[in-house]
């Protein structure tokens, strides 16, 4: 099992109440498999997706990320070698290239400058961006562009568990189309661990596995 | 996380060269308040040293009067003569000794009566004193520096002169009495002094019933009196007077001078001698030593001087909030970038490390060009001024990264 959830909760202080984001869920992913997380706004889908990523802990249950709940989990290595993730807002640096978004994993685990260029090119042709993209700046790319860089850099990572945040929520239908392909690939060949919080139908129908949230918890 | 350094300096460089900017405005700042601390010091110092710093011996009253009677051995203190206590000639100038005796007897008996006064600066007494009017026609060869001699010369009145009194060879034979111990009969000397100059003063009129007075060095009085077998300790002189020589040994020379003189104490005994009472103990008498002008611009100075630490502080202040300020701004524009970064496992140490450097090497930049002006005086001050800010810059970075990522995310989705 990739990530294992044992009734995790979350909650934190609101503006007038605590808010209980996420409720007592379990559940084991596997890897090879695309998973596809629904629910309405509220419903604690991103929550639950940024648990996962190390971005917190819970306040009550366990998640366990290879087998090693989050808590034993140094938080930097944990999102630096074990869980890559991938936001709406395609959050690539503004003031890097594509190549060197791509790169910058990497020299956060100290490749060398050299391999870690070729890695980074091997990524980017993953995704299908040619060559003279190398030396673009996000700004000059289209959302689907973006969002390929994004998952090129999360692949560069080397994760064997991505997680992504409404991908394709601010793409066309044919960008989304293409991103969703991507990503089964990589759960199917790759046996990679992708889950995917959505809004979107046609995406969730692509996944192996659909599971609804609501109210924090399971539905 | 270093090229994104590098990309940020080239390619945003508006807020660090703001930065810089107000790091050149801070040094240009602290160069100036220094230059002017160093300015106000030298002309404070150059200030102080030209200030006379007049003294006198007084009474217990403060009186100055030429009937105070002052101890002769307090007048050799000051002229350089002691008994093993601390001098005090090498704290004085421009000394004003004034030794009045009379002139038992003179050849032709025209001059009985006459006082002759022993002095050592023509400010001694204000009949001869240039600040008080009075003129002095020196014979050829002579001039007023005969009076720090111990010859057997004198000045004497114009009106003299005019009477046709002087002897025609310009020289007094003059017999002084000098009292001693009853039943011991008085001694008697006769001198021959040299008149050297006529003084004259039309604003002051000489002492009523035409008792003269002719002015001789003070130590030629001084050995007049030991000549004499006068008792030591009752010799006593008129005047003391002068101006301090080195306005920064003030203090030296009141505890100096306060061997000599260890006033106000109230059970010293007075030394009688039969009918006429005459105070000799050193107790009677005080130093009065005007150094109100001297502390008017020494307060003066440290007025302005608390005003320049006040104001470096201020800066210094500024320089902290500034740099909290800048540190505070810097992570609420890159919210999404922090987030992104720490997602991706950039450890926040990094972070911190690469933001600081960014400010400080804009510090650096705006330090080098504000200061070259200066030639970066004071480099401590330069220094603090950089630290100050790194403190407050760091105290926010450290704070704010600190928070909560996922609360960072949240407030950043719904902003």
């Amino acid at each position: 099992m990739s990530i294992v959830l044992q009734d995790a909760s979350y909650s934190y202080q609101g503006k007038y109440q605590t808010v209980r984001a996420v409720d007592g869920v379990s559940y084991a992913f596997e890897y090879g498999k695309l998973y596809a997380i629904v629910g309405k706004s509220g419903s604690g889908k991103t929550t639950l997706l940024s648990l996962m990523a190390g971005l917190d802990l819970p306040t009550e249950g366990e998640i366990l990320v290879e087998g090693k709940s989050t808590r034993e989990w140094d938080r930097n290595a944990l999102r630096r070698d074990a869980v890559s993730v991938i936001y709406q807002n395609y959050n690539l640096f503004p003031l890097l290239t594509v190549s060197e978004n791509i790169q910058y994993p990497l020299t956060l685990k100290k490749t060398p400058k050299k391999e870690a260029k070729e890695l980074a090119k091997k990524m980017r042709e993953r995704v299908e961006l040619p060559e003279s993209y190398d030396n673009r700046l996000p700004s000059h790319l289209s959302g689907g562009e973006q969002q390929r860089v994004a998952i090129a850099r999360a692949l560069a990572q080397g994760c064997k568990i991505i997680l992504a945040d409404e991908p394709t929520g601010n793409l066309d239908t044919a960008n989304t189309q293409n991103i969703v392909r991507i990503l089964r690939d990589l759960a199917h060949e790759d046996a990679c661990t992708v889950i995917i919080v959505t809004h979107d139908t046609a995406v969730a129908d692509q996944a192996d596995e659909v599971l609804q949230m609501k109210d924090g918890r399971w539905v | 996380m270093w090229m994104h350094l590098w990309r940020r300096i080239t390619r945003k460089p508006l807020p660090l060269l703001a930065v810089a900017a107000f790091a050149a405005a801070i040094t240009l700042a602290l160069c100036a308040l220094h230059a002017n601390n160093v300015a106000e010091e030298a002309a404070y110092l150059e200030s102080r040293a030209k200030v006379e710093v007049p003294f006198a011996v007084t009474n217990l009253a403060g009186s100055q009067s030429q009937d105070i009677m002052i101890p002769g051995f307090l007048a050799d203190a000051f002229a350089g003569q002691g008994d093993g206590r601390p001098l005090l000639d090498g704290y004085v100038s421009q000394l004003q000794i004034l030794q009045t005796y009379s002139v038992n007897s003179s050849k032709d008996g025209v001059l009985d009566g006459f006082r002759m006064c022993g002095i050592l600066d023509l400010k001694s007494d204000r009949l001869i004193s240039p600040n008080a009017g009075g003129e002095i026609e020196w014979y050829p060869g002579y001039d007023e520096s005969v009076f720090q001699t111990g010859e057997l010369v004198c000045i004497v009145p114009k009106q003299l002169a005019e009477e046709g009194v002087l002897p025609e060879d310009g020289v007094l034979e003059l017999t002084f009495v000098g009292e001693t111990t009853p039943p011991n009969p008085p001694n008697k000397i006769t001198r021959e002094f040299t008149v050297v100059g006529l003084f004259s003063n039309d604003k002051i009129a000489v002492d009523g019933a035409k008792i003269w007075k002719a002015y001789c060095p003070y130590r030629t009085m001084r050995q007049i009196y030991l000549d004499l077998s006068i008792i030591y300790e009752k010799r006593t002189v008129d005047v003391i007077r002068g101006v301090l020589r080195d306005n920064d040994q003030l203090e030296e020379f009141r505890k100096a001078a306060n061997e000599w003189m260890p006033n106000a104490e109230p059970d010293a005994q007075p030394w009688e001698y039969e009918t006429v009472g005459y105070y000799f103990t050193e107790f009677y008498f005080a130093i009065d030593i005007d150094d109100s002008l001297l502390q008017s611009l020494t307060n003066s100075y440290q007025n302005s001087m608390a005003i320049n630490r006040l104001s470096l502080l201020l800066v210094f202040a500024l320089s902290a909030g500034a740099g909290f300020l800048v540190g505070f701004l810097m992570i609420r524009s890159r919210k999404r970038e922090i987030g992104q970064l720490r997602t991706l496992g950039t450890p926040g140490a990094m972070i911190y490390i690469s933001y600081a450097l960014e400010q400080m090497a804009a510090i650096a930049v705006g330090i080098g060009v504000g200061g070259a002006f200066f030639r970066y005086e004071p480099v401590a001050w330069l220094a603090l001024f950089a630290g100050i800010y790194f403190v407050g810059l760091s105290a926010a970075l450290l704070i704010f990264l600190r928070r909560n990522l996922l609360a960072s995310m949240k407030e950043e989705e719904t902003s």
